[in-house]
């Protein structure tokens, strides 16, 4: 039978609709989603096990392991008067001027990395009720989640934002304190608002952390970490406290040893929360500390400042100037070698009874406390650095004493940490103290460190530029 | 009675017999100027079916004629078709040898539009078409550089010098930020694979995609424009699209075509740099400037000043030579009522004027159609190239780059002396100077070659059941091997190595594969409702999938065979990564990485015209691809578009001036789905015992379920004109183009925890004319022709969504995108003068108050890299067998960055400066352009040397004298004593001169750029960027 010409061409069309038909309907549809290539997984194949959530968690230590590996420490040394002029790096040396431009890089990089954890900290805070963890497992996963974040926007807020106390009712600009992941553009919180986040998320996980751990966020850990912040803020009395609840306890010790920065080896005893490095797996967690190195061919980057050498310089029985600093008249000018990091690695001690010590002698000799208490923790301190108790401070000492010798001993003590430069915004916001640094007060705009470019928008305003 | 009946059947049937074989025409058609029209057709007028076509000697006859009055209609495309009555007596044999003009106008042409072909009268959309003559007019190559200057709207910049580089082409201005800028591109229906960044920009340089395609084997070349045209191609037409035809065997018998081009190639400007006694004599200027005293030391510690002042290289001299280039092609082809072929093989040697950078290239072709009967045709196309580029560094990454940079003039070639650094002997007399930049020494020491294989095949069966009704599957694999090798030899003098490392040779290799597969059916209906009212309608549906995966392989050796590996690695008979040998030989890391995309469609399309006048279409189509967010799989793109031929009305008909105007106008939504494949998904990666011997896993990313393609809303309102009988032609076009959505990499506040976010937020208008005019401006012995197009673009971007103009970055950082700026701003720190009294710069801050320190918080919008117009004006004169084409492009209205200079004119350091620098600050009161000479580049109120200012910044406009061809053709006597059907000899010369402000190397700019952002934001930025390059060749072409 002849088939009519409009038949063959509404046959042909139908052909031709209903394959486009089957490619656009549903069955079809799943073509189109075409699997990851390579080793990327999407989150519904890497996360499926109570374990894929364990090691989310694991890559927030991961990355807050580099944040400490002697960056964030450096940048706020630089901002100090406890470092010389670096020898070549340009981005550094911004720090140092104090005249930190948006497009350092280097800053820009360590500033990505506490948000890296906080982005990791809080896709697990919003998962981890679609897994089968026990109440225990589950609220201690959310305890390590929330310290892991506040601990690491506030390295953040210490460095980018002016201090605590620097306005009455601290409504100065401070940071996104970032508790989701969901992208939004926002504006820069008050710093006042900045603390109480950071406080809460720290209180929150306090009851449910493990008590203590070397690398792992405890209650030592989350105590020692209020205490500091409380002391930042001048709520001395509550720094005492938190401070009593690790030191009390007798978990950790000074030991005899000044060098906290040690490997696995060693038993740094006096270290409440360290990062971790693993030479069997060539994971080094140091390398920041690199920058001090006067042990190798090539110069250093970072010297000590003859300011702070001539602190200590004529106290010839500290064995820390002696084992830890030199000075180097080789060349054109002196220069002051730092040897307290000269290592290949070792573990970076991030919270240490060294600091929590000086820190409740100074608190409890602010806010009216136990004097004697305050004395004994500088003269711990003191006796091993000394090796004798030839340069205790005498019972009795005023808490001005008490104070003046304390802050003596935290500067040399934390050389290399990034506490100097807090305690001189610290004394000037809190207590009037008008400290320059490199005639710069400590109040100026280039004190404070620039954001990134990248954090520009609308709402988002950067830093004033200028330098001082 | 029956045998007279017989008889009388027999002798009127002779007679008809007789009648039809006796009357004869036939003669050749030539054109103007005698040349032979092979394929050209003669029809008779009123008597359907009767007609032939000219042979390859342009000789037709037509025999049966019927005896008396006739009408013969000769027709040739490109040709003015011509009709001449004829009286033939009976059994008379005429000769009528016919010489048809050339068509200016082309309104009746076949246009290849999507899925089909249109006859240019009866369309709405605004479509350009190249034939073969213009794009082979210059030795180009890869056919997108030889399209320059030919069609209006249509930017080309040449990629640099460099022999395989990639060109930037834009239609209508940049209509994304985020997402690829370029144009689809089709061959013979093959959506083409169109990787800019295979190689990234490794070498300084991004590798052109389509230098594949031997530019002989092209026919024509159709650049679709507006909505009308390119609807049809959805979510990937948004960029305009640009359809390539390679050639066919036309009817008639064997032909056999040989054509050979010969030529060298030179920069079009020379870098100047210092010499080593002007460079130290500055240097130690410098060194008192800053308040030393004594003997100046140099930033290189290996030299001794004493011994700096002996050396003199001059390294631009060390890595230019003049390029040779030569081209072979040859084909055949023939046709018949059943059957055509083209089988084609050329051989292209392409060495730039850069030594070590050579593209060769072999390209096989074979294109044929077999038709099986009325109703059924087979087509095949094929062609298969291999490509092997032997590559050295540039820009930023050595050669020329290095040249006009970090070799400084006082660095030697190689030492002279033994050369001890810390009490170890570190080179010896004889060896290469590597203790500062060598690019002879990275060139001699790095062999670098990509060998590429890519073979687009296409098979199509067309079956027409009935009259009018067509049905057309087609399938298709584009197939894209690559293989890069480098090898760098271990010992003493590896380039690669600081004494640390010294001696580690490296053996790396990077195979890439991908593979296209497309296919589509197609249903076309003409109906012709009655004399007035015509449809056509066009139903397809479309697959496609791409996937496209690469290695990394890289071998390090230190124990001084560095020969074996490279023989191993060079010579394996597969991939590197395919040899069990080598596998288990050396020791190597291998990452792998693959992806897939894929696009199911769904198209319609109709035209109407109502009595040939009126005309109007319709165009639908529906994507789905993977490369859309789970939210937004589905995009749907239609244009409406309606014409109106008004010279066809009859109070126009009498005009005597204009005899064709149409008015075309027409609007559609469009996509642009150049996104990035995974960026809707969140992604996770795994690491084992990565922190505290404990494994981890980490998301790779922020996902973007809503993730979509770009929307381009094009309006677009066009008139076409034809004037004193098709003399004067053109076409006059106004367009807008309104995108939404807009994808932008976004540069993400940090505080996000990821750098970087795909996110569809932004806004970008384009608006523009278009004029092009073909007039006709002598005919007769001595023709004269002139063919100009200029088109102005206005492009803003509308919205960024909240985003700082940081925000968007591409990789170089060249640019940004502010709103209510143009795409490719320049936001720098304003440079004012120099401070007679000490000589510092003078910069101004946000207020414009005047500063001497470069604080980047002053940056304010300062230039635009997009130009306000570009066009092009060829003029072709033609006497007897003699041609001359002269092209001029021009550009008007672009600022140039030259991103260099900061460098060359900044501080003195480990830079070679160019001579501008002479005009500088010496001593208090002097004015000059150039600040004072410091080794401290604080003294220029940065921390840095890379001080950013509109000091860098100027006007790129250029004209630009582009081609010359003087061509000479052989008659028929000349040919018919050499036996040949057709002969010519051409003399061209490209980039000839150039009329220019701009101080730099050439105006010309296509930087190397890092991703599809920078691709669109970094346009002219010469970053050391090589010049283009001028050259000289002779073209014979021989058909037999």
């Amino acid at each position: 039978m002849l088939t009519s010409k409009p038949q063959i061409m509404k046959k042909s069309f139908s052909a031709i609709l209903l394959a486009g038909g089957l490619l656009l309907n549903t069955g079809c549809e799943k073509l189109l989603d075409t699997p990851l290539q390579g080793t990327d997984l999407t989150e519904e194949e890497a996360l499926q096990t109570k374990q894929d959530v364990l090691n989310v968690l694991q890559s927030c230590y991961d990355v807050t392991a580099n944040v400490y590996n002697g960056r964030i420490q450096y940048l706020g040394e630089l901002l100090s008067d406890n470092l010389a002029k670096p020898r070549s790096n340009e981005d550094l040396t911004e720090v140092f001027n104090h005249n930190t431009l948006f497009f350092n890089s280097t800053i820009g990089g360590i500033y990505a990395d506490p948000y890296i954890t906080a982005f990791r900290c809080n896709r697990i805070l919003e998962i981890v009720d679609n897994f089968d963890f026990t109440t225990a497992e589950r609220d201690e996963i959310v305890a390590e989640a929330k310290f892991l974040r506040a601990i690491s926007q506030w390295e953040i807020l210490r460095l980018f934002a002016q201090p605590y106390g620097f306005t009455p009712n601290n409504g100065h600009d401070g940071i996104i304190y970032k508790t989701r992941t969901e992208e939004q553009i926002v504006a820069r919180s008050p710093v006042g608002v900045n603390y109480n986040e950071i406080i809460a998320d720290l209180e929150s996980a306090l009851p449910n952390l493990r008590p203590s751990s070397d690398y792992y966020a405890s209650q030592d850990a989350a105590n020692g970490f209020l205490a500091k912040i409380h002391f930042q803020m001048g709520d001395y009395a509550q720094a005492a406290v938190y401070a009593n609840a690790v030191i009390g306890s007798g978990r950790y010790s000074l030991g005899s040893s000044i060098d906290r920065f040690e490997n696995d080896t060693v038993d740094v005893t006096e270290a409440i929360f360290s990062n971790t490095s693993r030479p069997e797996f060539g994971d080094f967690r140091s390398s920041g500390f690199g920058n001090y190195r006067s042990d190798l061919a090539s110069p250093p980057e970072f010297f000590a400042s003859r300011e702070f050498y001539d602190i200590y310089a004529a106290d010839t029985s500290d064995r820390r100037l002696k084992n830890f600093f030199e000075l180097d008249e080789s060349g054109d000018a002196p220069r002051v070698l730092v040897k307290k990091f000269n290592q290949e690695w070792f573990n970076v001690t991030i919270l240490h009874l060294t600091d929590l010590k000086l820190l409740r002698a100074e608190a409890l000799a602010e806010s009216g406390g136990d004097l004697s208490v305050a004395i004994q923790d500088v003269n711990d301190v003191r006796e091993r650095a000394y090796g004798s108790n030839l340069n205790n401070l005498p019972s009795g000492s005023s808490a001005s004493q008490i104070i003046e010798a304390a802050r003596y001993e935290r500067r040399i003590e934390m050389f290399g940490e990034g506490d100097r430069i807090q305690q001189i915004k610290r004394r000037g916001a809190l207590e009037g103290e008008a400290t320059e640094v490199r005639s710069h007060p400590w109040d100026c705009n280039g004190m404070i460190i620039q954001f990134p470019i990248s954090e520009q928008t609308t709402k988002f305003e950067l830093n004033p530029t200028g330098g001082c | 009675m029956k045998r007279t009946l017989q008889s009388l059947f027999a002798l009127l049937f002779s007679m008809a017999v007789w009648s039809l074989e006796a009357q004869v025409v036939k003669g050749t058609i030539t054109d103007k100027s005698g040349e032979p029209l092979p394929g050209a057709s003669v029809l008779v007028v009123g008597q359907s079916g009767t007609g032939t076509a000219a042979d390859f000697d342009g000789n037709y006859s037509l025999s049966g004629l019927k005896a008396g009055k006739l009408t013969l209609e000769f027709a040739f495309i490109g040709f003015e078709t011509k009709r001449v009555e004829v009286t033939l007596a009976e059994g008379e044999t005429k000769t009528l040898n016919m010489a048809l003009a050339e068509s200016s106008s082309q309104l009746d042409e076949i246009v290849v539009v999507g899925y089909g072909v249109q006859r240019r009268r009866n369309m709405t959309g605004n479509v350009v078409k190249l034939d073969a003559k213009k794009l082979n007019d210059m030795p180009a190559p890869s056919f997108e550089t030889a399209m320059q200057g030919k069609a209006a709207g249509v930017q080309i910049v040449t990629g640099s010098g460099l022999a395989g580089s990639a060109s930037v082409v834009r239609v209508r201005g940049i209509s994304s930020i985020g997402a690829g800028g370029d144009p689809l591109y089709i061959v013979d229906g093959v959506q083409l694979n169109q990787d800019y960044f295979s190689r990234g920009n490794s070498g300084g340089m991004n590798q052109n995609p389509l230098a594949f395609l031997n530019p002989d084997d092209i026919e024509s070349v159709e650049i679709l424009k507006d909505a009308a045209a390119t609807a049809i191609y959805g979510s990937r037409g948004a960029n305009g699209v640009i359809l390539i035809t390679t050639k066919r065997g036309n009817k008639g018998g064997l032909q056999f075509n040989f054509s050979t081009t010969q030529g060298i190639s030179e920069p079009t400007k020379r870098p100047q740099m210092l010499n080593s006694q002007e460079y130290l004599q500055l240097y130690r200027e410098a060194w008192i400037n800053d308040g030393n005293t004594g003997t100046p030391v140099l930033t290189n510690p290996a030299l001794t000043w004493d011994e700096a002042q002996r050396n003199n290289t001059d390294w631009v001299d060390q890595v230019v030579r003049t390029g040779y280039k030569a081209f072979y092609d040859f084909n055949v082809s023939k046709g018949t009522d059943r059957y055509n072929f083209y089988a084609g093989l050329s051989y292209d040697q392409n060495q730039s004027y850069i030594i070590g950078d050579e593209y060769d290239r072999m390209s096989a072709r074979f294109n044929g159609d077999y038709r099986v009967n009325d109703k059924l045709t087979l087509s095949a196309s094929t062609g298969l190239t291999q490509s092997i580029y032997n590559r050295v560094d540039n820009a930023w990454s050595g050669g020329l780059g290095a040249a006009m940079s970090t070799a400084l003039p006082y660095y030697p070639v190689k030492w002279d002396r033994y050369y001890v650094s810390a009490g170890d002997t570190v080179a010896r007399p004889g060896d290469w100077f590597l203790q500062g930049t060598n690019p002879v020494a990275q060139r001699e020491l790095k062999d670098w070659r990509i060998t590429d294989l890519r073979s687009i095949n296409n098979a199509k069966i067309t079956y027409s059941p009935i009259k009018n009704f067509t049905i057309l599957a087609s399938g298709s694999l584009d197939y894209f091997q690559s293989m890069e090798d480098i090898w760098e030899p271990a010992g003493r003098n590896t380039y690669q190595t600081d004494v640390a490392t010294r001696g580690q040779g490296t053996a790396q290799r990077y195979p890439r594969r991908s593979y296209n597969y497309n296919g589509f059916l197609t249903g076309t209906y003409d109906w012709q409702l009655n004399d007035d009212n015509k449809f056509a309608f066009m139903l397809g549906t479309e697959y496609q999938e791409n996937f496209t995966r690469s290695y990394y392989i890289t071998t390090y050796d230190t124990n001084g065979v560095a020969n074996g590996i490279r023989n191993d690695v060079f010579d394996a008979p597969s991939a590197f990564y395919e040899s069990a040998d080598l596998r288990n030989n050396y020791e190597f890391d291998s990452v792998t990485t693959s992806f897939i995309s894929r696009f199911m469609s769904f198209f319609g399309r109709v035209n109407y015209q109502y009595k040939g006048k009126y005309l109007a279409q319709l165009v639908l189509r529906s994507d789905g691809s993977s490369r859309f967010g789970p939210n937004n799989r589905f995009g749907y793109f239609p244009s409406v578009s309606a014409g109106w031929i008004i010279s066809e009305e009859n109070w126009m008909k009498e005009n005597r001036i204009i005899n064709y105007l149409k008015l075309k106008t027409s609007i559609g939504w469009i996509g642009n789905a150049n996104l990035t494949n995974t960026e809707f998904v969140a992604r996770y990666n795994y690491a084992s015992q990565a922190y505290d011997g404990r494994d981890i896993l980490y998301p790779l990313n922020n996902p973007n379920p809503d993730l979509r393609w770009e929307t381009t809303q094009v309006i677009d309102l066009g008139l076409e004109y034809g004037l004193f009988e098709d003399r004067i032609t053109g076409e006059l076009a106004y367009y807008r183009k309104n995108t939404t959505d807009v994808l932008l990499n976004v540069t993400l506040p940090r505080v996000s925890g990821f750098s970087n976010f795909y996110d569809n937020v932004g806004g970008l208008l384009n608006e523009g004319f278009e004029f092009q005019i073909k007039s006709r401006n002598l005919v007769g012995d001595f023709r004269w022709t002139t063919d100009f197009n200029i088109a102005y673009n206005h492009n803003e971007i509308v919205s960024l969504g909240g985003y700082s103009p940081d925000a968007v970055g591409g990789g170089t950082n060249d640019t940004r995108t502010i709103v209510g700026e143009p795409v490719g701003t320049n936001f720098l720190v304003r440079f004012s003068h120099v401070d007679p009294t000490t000589g510092r710069p003078v910069y101004l801050d946000i207020d414009g108050n005047p500063t001497f320190v470069w604080d980047p918080a002053n940056r304010v919008p300062v230039g635009n890299v997009l130009p306000d117009a570009v066009g092009g004006i060829t003029n072709n004169f033609g006497y007897k067998q003699w041609d001359l084409s002269v092209l001029f492009v021009f550009t008007i209205g672009s600022d140039i960055y030259d991103s260099s200079s900061k460098r060359q004119l900044g501080r003195m350091d480990d830079w070679n400066k160019t001579p501008q620098i002479f005009d500088r600050w010496r001593a208090p009161g002097d004015e000059a352009l150039y600040p004072l000479l410091t080794l401290d580049a604080a003294n220029h109120g940065s921390n840095t040397p890379w001080i950013n200012t509109d000091q860098w910044i100027h006007d790129g406009s250029f004209l630009r004298l582009r081609n010359v061809t003087l061509s000479y053709r052989l008659n028929r006597n000349q040919l018919e004593k050499l036996g040949l059907k057709g002969a010519q000899i051409s003399f061209i010369g490209t980039n000839l001169l150039t009329f220019t402000t701009y101080p730099g190397l050439d105006p010309e700019i296509a930087r190397d750029f890092e991703n599809a952002t920078d691709r669109n934001m970094s346009v002219n930025i010469t970053y050391l960027t090589p010049p283009q390059e001028r050259t000289y060749s002779v073209r014979v072409n021989v058909n037999f």
